[in-house]
């Protein structure tokens, strides 16, 4: 059965219910509402982001849910991600930022993990300096504060 | 000085960057995606609410109860512990050293309490607890390591309390484990995911005695029958030293979510007849492994050594079961058809274990040999190689701590020709040898070359120049050479000719981790080898993140190769183990090519590291450095060391090797002058060198280095400051004295 989302600039889009079922914040709506056609509203989402959403939503419908594999490393391999899903990141900075956000709304855990784990790889071969000049974040540590913390960093150790 | 301590006190980053960086649970997500390296040297460092974010980190999120608390304390943390929902619980000890100062300062003994075992006063104090809280234990993870001795009875009595919801239980245990201690941890904990009992890791070596199974009881069989009954949850089974018995295994098939299997140094049953000495009793593996693949179609990683000889006879059955036909009604089924799903597998060997250079064991030939064979028995139809080629993880570790050298025979080489889909091979002490990498046969002119220099040298007879006497200056020269052609004919033996040329290329372009070992040379051509060595990793694995290579010499400058690996743009670590470490020779600092000085300094030697080359600003830098003079080369090998230039065309398509490579130049120094090119192309599109690297080591063995070793700290901490590099003396840890089998 199909079910209708309405995006932030009141476009529609028909989507399977197994396909929109991949967000947990819908898969909520559906099931506190009951069988319905009235369409979903999602004010948060604009229509070429929600475009790009249900896009990987189609592409992973039928993947099992997400097991978190306890005894691997902690640390998350930023670089485990399958090709299809890095071909579907590259998008300009400020669409990816946006997807990571209607990730984070939509309740989409393994697109907000790509997304993340993208965002990683950019900052991973950068320095703090590099880092602020591609996402245009301002640096407000004085020096003093910024002196501190490096040589704090000298003799801290790794967990 | 008071920066932000905590997310409630995180103000909002300047105006106009992305408000992804609002939302601090979505920059901890993607602050998880880095190592903690990374985000105290980098993140932490970017702005106030990033350093926020980054020490929130760093803070200690299990609780420990730690013998070296006050009892007020410990008991606080039992109380919070043990009734909160996703929790770990640590005990921790001390050694005896520390555990005497305690008994003598004011903590325990103020507790008018008789001095008990730390295990006794951890149950006694969660019994306390227990009591006071009427709640039931919620705790999700205990974690009992070896700095506390726990009797298996007294671990028992604690999971009674806490094991109700229990996920994950790792112990650390002393004694071999029985099939009955597995069964009753399961019962105890109904919903656990993961059980990991292991070895303390001063016992982690070969054990002499043998493993003498008790007299069944009948308690010991109705617990065992309850666990095989009880359909449990658990996925993830890792197991030191257990007790190989046909009980264990039956439990282990009853398990039918398991995801990962590890078994390791598994110790044999002996039999316990009263005359004669014990017989291991072997187990029927390759049956195990069949019923496996039917009872747990979710098993993906799969680990299973035994120890010692015994442990060998009973791998080479586990192999047979794993790699071999099944018997005759079904020749064509073999691992790949029966054990589809596992993608990871490792194998722990005793054999792999000395302080000499090592033939294969038997177990690393039962299981790789048949993955070398695959295309003499092809399964149906096709190599059988294919139905290995979903493997992304192989482990082939040596079961202790020394660093013996491992042959491989090509087995390995050829297996990774055939491995499109591994992603980690570690195997930090078996061999690769050089001429399997030599695409381009450098080496074989080398090897020519050494050969016909010896025997030139070789006198005939007892006075060399009996046979020349009497004849002129040109008749001596024309009979010497003949003679000396002669000589370089006969003289090359079946062992000393180089080895045929590589027909195949690995085939692992996704490998991310790589811990490999290459042989001693015995042929002053070792910049050639570095030059093949270096060359081939760049191109054939470009993925690498971590690379740890066991080597006997390693040199950092340029004309060594060691720079091509700056290809591998996705690099965190970086390990040498090695005998030798970079030499600093006072004459590179003033050796003069081309009317040209090429290092002003020993730092000058090391120069290609850094991120960006000295004056770099975007547009225009200073012209790399690498201390050879491509348009002069005097060297006498020059010839070879430029390369035939002769593209490859050997490979015929991906399932044989890959052919999208180009190794033309590999093993010569044109590959730098390659190289170079491709840095300044990097540079133009202000690309860092190793922009991800974040840790270097080189352990090396050979203490008259150790000076040179300390100014290569030196150095390297000065021209990459980003990177924590440790170069540390290590004694007798890499290269053996050679015993080649």
């Amino acid at each position: 059965m199909p079910v209708t989302l309405t995006s932030l600039d009141n476009q529609e889009f028909k989507v399977d219910k197994e396909v929109a079922e991949r967000s947990i914040l819908i898969k909520n709506m559906i099931e506190d509402v009951g069988e319905s056609d009235a369409p979903i509203p999602l004010p948060n989402v604009s229509a070429a982001v929600l475009t790009k959403v249900i896009e990987y939503c189609e592409h992973h419908r039928n993947d099992p849910v997400q097991v978190q594999d306890e005894t691997d490393d902690p640390r998350k391999r930023s670089n485990d991600i399958e090709e299809w899903d890095m071909k579907f990141m590259q998008v300009d900075q400020e669409m990816l930022f946006e997807i990571i956000l209607a990730a984070n709304y939509l309740d989409i855990k393994p697109l907000l993990d790509v997304g993340c784990k993208t965002v990683a790889n950019i900052i991973k071969g950068k320095t703090p300096e590099e880092i602020r000049k591609a996402f245009n974040i301002v640096n407000d540590f004085t020096p003093e504060e910024e002196a501190q913390i490096k040589k704090e960093n000298e003799w801290a150790e790794d967990r | 000085m008071t920066l932000l301590p905590s997310k409630s006190k995180i103000s909002r980053p300047p105006q106009g960057c992305s408000p992804v960086f609002d939302l601090p649970e979505i920059l901890e997500n993607i602050f998880d995606h880095l190592s903690p390296h990374k985000r105290r040297t980098v993140a932490s460092l970017v702005c106030k609410q990033w350093f926020a974010v980054a020490r929130h980190f760093s803070l200690p999120t299990d609780f420990v109860w730690d013998i070296m608390a006050t009892q007020e304390q410990r008991l606080l943390v039992l109380q919070h512990t043990i009734t909160a929902s996703y929790r770990t619980l640590i005990f921790r000890g001390h050694d005896q050293r520390h555990r005497d100062h305690t008994r003598h300062g004011n903590d325990i003994e103020n507790t008018s309490e008789p001095v008990r075992e730390p295990s006794d006063l951890a149950l006694k104090e969660l019994r306390q607890i227990s009591t006071e809280s009427s709640s039931t234990a919620k705790l999700r993870e205990l974690v009992l390591d070896h700095s506390i001795s726990w009797e298996m009875s007294k671990v028992f009595e604690l999971l009674e309390m806490t094991g109700h919801a229990l996920r994950i239980l790792r112990l650390v245990h002393s004694q071999p484990i029985l099939p009955e201690t597995v069964a009753t941890i399961l019962l105890s904990c109904p919903q656990l995911d993961t059980l990991s009992i292991l070895m303390p890791p001063e016992q982690r070596i070969s054990r002499s005695s043998p493993g003498v199974p008790p007299a069944p009881s009948a308690q010991s069989s109705f617990v065992l029958e309850a666990a095989m009954k009880a359909r449990l949850p658990l996925r993830n089974l890792i197991l030191q030293q257990p007790l190989m018995v046909d009980t264990l295994l039956d439990l282990i098939l009853s398990l039918s979510y398991l995801t990962q299997l590890r078994v390791l140094d598994g110790v044999l049953a002996m039999s316990t007849a009263e005359d004669g000495p014990p017989i291991a009793i072997l187990l029927d593996l390759t049956a195990f492994l069949a019923q496996l693949n039917l009872v747990c179609p979710m098993l993906y990683r799969l680990q299973l050594s035994c120890q010692g000889n015994l442990g060998a006879t009973s791998s080479v059955l586990l192999s047979q079961g794993l790699f071999t036909a099944r018997g005759p009604t079904s020749p064509e089924k073999g691992v790949g058809t029966e054990l589809a799903n596992i993608k990871e597998l490792s194998f722990q060997d005793t054999e792999l274990s000395g302080g000499e250079i090592l033939p294969p064991s038997k177990l690393m030939l039962a299981m790789l040999a048949p993955l070398t064979s695959a295309r003499v028995t092809p399964i149906q139809g096709r190599p059988r190689l294919w139905a290995f080629g979903h493997l992304t993880r192989l482990e082939i570790l040596p079961s202790n701590h020394e660093k013996g050298l491992v042959q491989s025979f090509q087995s390995l080489h050829t297996f990774l020709c055939h491995a499109p889909n591994l992603e980690h091979l570690i195997a930090p002490n078996v061999m690769i040898d050089y001429e399997d990498l030599d695409w381009e046969l450098v080496l074989l002119p080398l090897k020519a070359m050494k050969y016909t220099q010896d025997a030139a040298l070789i006198p005939v007879g007892d006075d060399p120049n009996e046979a020349f006497r009497g004849l002129g200056e040109l008749a001596r020269q024309r009979a010497k050479k003949k003679a000396y052609d002669a000589r370089k004919k006969d003289r090359l033996q079946p062992s000393q000719k180089p080895s045929t040329p590589p027909t195949h290329v690995w085939a692992c372009r996704r490998l991310r981790t790589l811990h490999i070992a290459f042989p001693e040379p015995n042929y002053p051509d070792n910049a050639a080898r570095s030059l093949i060595l270096f060359g081939y990793i760049s191109k054939a694995c470009p993925r690498l993140l971590d690379l740890q290579i066991t080597k006997e010499t390693i040199n950092f400058r340029p004309k060594d190769g060691l720079c091509l690996l700056s290809r591998l743009h996705d690099l965190e670590r970086l390990t040498f183990v090695t005998t030798h470490v970079h030499f600093f020779d006072p004459r590179t600092a003033t050796e003069i090519q081309g009317g040209k000085k090429l290092f002003q300094t020993f730092e000058d030697e090391l120069e290609w590291m850094r991120r960006f080359p000295k004056g770099y600003n975007g547009r225009s830098f200073a012209t790399l450095s690498t201390g050879i003079s491509f348009s002069s080369l005097e060297d006498s090998r020059q010839d070879i060391f430029q390369g035939r230039g002769t593209p490859i065309s050997r490979n015929k398509g991906r399932d044989q090797g890959w052919d999208d490579l180009n190794l033309s130049s590999l093993g010569t120094l044109r590959d730098v002058k390659d190289w170079k090119s491709e840095r300044t192309r990097d540079l133009m599109n202000c690309r860092p060198l190793w922009p991800a690297l974040e840790s270097l080591q080189v352990r090396y063995s050979n203490a008259e280095y150790r000076n040179e070793g300390r100014k290569l700290q030196h150095y390297l901490a000065k021209i990459r400051p980003d990177v924590r590099s440790d170069i540390l003396y290590s004694k007798g840890e890499p290269f053996p004295p050679v015993r080649v089998a």
